[in-house]
């Protein structure tokens, strides 16, 4: 499967970038929760240093350095509460940056990628099958059910999926206070410390996603701004951003932006993720200054996007867990 | 009755003032906003299943029921046979409460039964069970085509994936939960 991907970008003249497992500073965000690592030198000092949760900050500084298109295949690790069926600390990420894109070209790239990795599994598996459902073909066999993942996957805007499906308008909800409100009125558990994202959450995992098509993959996308501290506001509608998620088979398999630009807008946003951690009582993360720098410099026009290989197995094996698709998971630590 | 904020399989708690029994619970954690429990509730009064999302930090009301220590014995139709290994009384447990987990059933493993009102509700398997495996290919060098692991027939009948130097007539353990091989025996 990694050597699918590789091809597929190759083959698109993308240059393979490897990217560093520990970085000084992080991008801002409100969520994150890094691990971290300690390098001890020969005089004693230290340097307190992350163990990389995303590339995302590589990739735009290399973009701004004029590397050009580009992916990343590697091992990234976040801290996590538990273990779950599809979380593992660390997992492989596969990014890439298109350029002179945007979010709707990495969807149609997402789509290419799934066709592409599945046709080259098809090939090498004649007779050794993965699992003994599997079907050859534009399709994947997933935890019984057949999905179709030839051209024209589902695409789901967010104001719509809140208006259509909850009823709920997003330029009402933009007040915190009314948001707990609308969401308290439809029969949800809300605390008063309950931020925006979490009640999104909410409502996004009980009411919105149990829509999706079960044989469809289905893209997700136009985020509310506040949940998009690095992607690019869209033009039409100024609440939210040009965000897509990639939804198969309930797994959220990737996260995908039209980039934000701007160095100054950045560094607000990344100044009020900064501050919004502060208020949760969320551990301070050093500030990604290269990164705002990177931006001064320019970067070019460009949507990039992070895929969980482990979760894309997943699918391809027929696979209810993670562990399943590592030799070493860390349900296997001993808790 | 206990305020917890563990949820787990098996847990019996009040919601909606009703007695229901967790039977599925998956953690996740969006990486945009907190961390969640996706969960199905089982009523125990009236058998029906609802879909839940509690927030990982929300309390729960757990509500305390017997549980007993119980003995594999037999497959009798669409029923599990169990004993009380004490008093030898044998309870029968419908294979539909134990979808999943119907082939780590074993005469030698320890398994809790959750009594509530006289009635078995809930039958949690041992989080790692030992079994012998009974079926499985020879590794064949070189070949990484067929993934990470080769599949191994136990004596239950459960087929599981194991590393390629997994032989049959060796006794392995496996991770009940989510059926991942753990180690050798």
């Amino acid at each position: 499967m990694i050597h699918a991907c590789r091809e597929f970008f190759l083959a698109r003249n993308y240059h393979e970038l490897e990217s560093p497992i520990m970085t000084p500073a992080l991008p801002q965000e409100r969520y994150m929760s890094p691990l971290h690592t300690t390098v001890t030198f020969g005089d004693g000092s230290t340097k307190k240093l992350y163990i990389t949760p995303t590339t995302e900050t590589f990739n735009k500084k290399i973009l701004a350095a004029g590397l050009g298109e580009h992916f990343v295949i590697t091992k990234v690790a976040r801290g996590l509460e538990q273990i779950g069926h599809n979380h593992n600390p660390e997992f492989t990420m596969l990014e890439w940056y298109h350029l002179d894109a945007t979010y709707k070209d990495i969807m149609s790239d997402c789509e290419e990628l799934f066709r592409f990795i599945k046709k080259k599994l098809d090939e090498k598996f004649t007779e050794n099958l993965p699992h003994p459902d599997y079907v050859f073909g534009d399709k994947i066999f997933y935890a019984g059910n057949v999905i179709d993942i030839s051209e024209g996957w589902d695409r789901l805007s967010i104001p719509e999926a809140l208006k259509d499906i909850c009823g709920i308008d997003l330029v009402e909800i933009q007040d915190i206070e009314k948001f707990r409100e609308v969401a308290r009125a439809k029969g949800y558990n809300v605390s008063d410390t309950d931020d925006w994202q979490i009640i999104f959450e909410l409502i996004f995992a009980s009411e919105i996603e149990p829509t999706f098509s079960k044989t469809n993959p289905t893209f997700v996308y136009n985020y509310p701004k506040i949940m998009c501290p690095l992607t690019q506001e869209n033009a039409e509608n100024p609440l939210v951003c040009e965000k897509v998620e990639v939804y198969i088979a309930g797994k959220e398999l990737g996260n995908g932006y039209t980039e934000l630009r701007d160095w100054e807008e950045q560094y607000k946003r990344f100044k009020i993720e900064e501050e919004a951690r502060e208020e949760l009582g969320l551990e301070k993360i050093e500030f990604d200054h290269d990164l705002v720098d990177a931006l001064k410099e320019g970067l070019p026009n460009v949507a990039g996007i992070g895929v969980g290989l482990d979760r894309v197995a997943m699918l391809f094996a027929n696979a209810k867990y993670i562990s399943e698709v590592n030799y070493f998971p860390g349900s296997d630590w001993s808790l | 009755m206990a305020m917890t904020m563990e949820i787990s399989r098996g847990m019996i708690i009040k919601f909606n003032n009703e007695p229901h029994i967790i039977i599925e619970k998956e953690f996740y954690s969006p990486g945009k906003g907190g961390s969640f429990n996706k969960t199905r509730l089982k009523s125990i009064k009236t058998g029906k299943i609802i879909a839940n999302v509690f927030k990982s930090e929300e309390k729960v009301e757990e509500i305390e029921v017997n549980t007993m220590t119980v003995q594999f014995v037999y497959i009798d139709g669409e029923n599990a046979v169990f004993m009380d290994p004490n008093t030898y009384e044998q309870m029968n447990v419908a294979l539909s409460m134990i979808e999943g987990g119907i082939d780590f059933l074993h005469t030698e493993a320890k398994y809790i039964a959750k009594i509530y009102e006289g009635e078995v509700i809930f039958l949690q398997l041992p989080p790692k069970i030992t079994l012998l495996v009974t079926e499985t290919p020879d590794a064949v060098k070189g070949d990484t085509t067929s993934g990470a692991y080769k599949d191994a027939t136990l004596e239950t009948g459960a087929v599981v994936k194991v590393p390629l130097f997994i032989k049959a007539g060796q006794k392995i353990i496996v991770n009940t939960e989510d059926r991942a091989y753990f180690s050798k025996e």
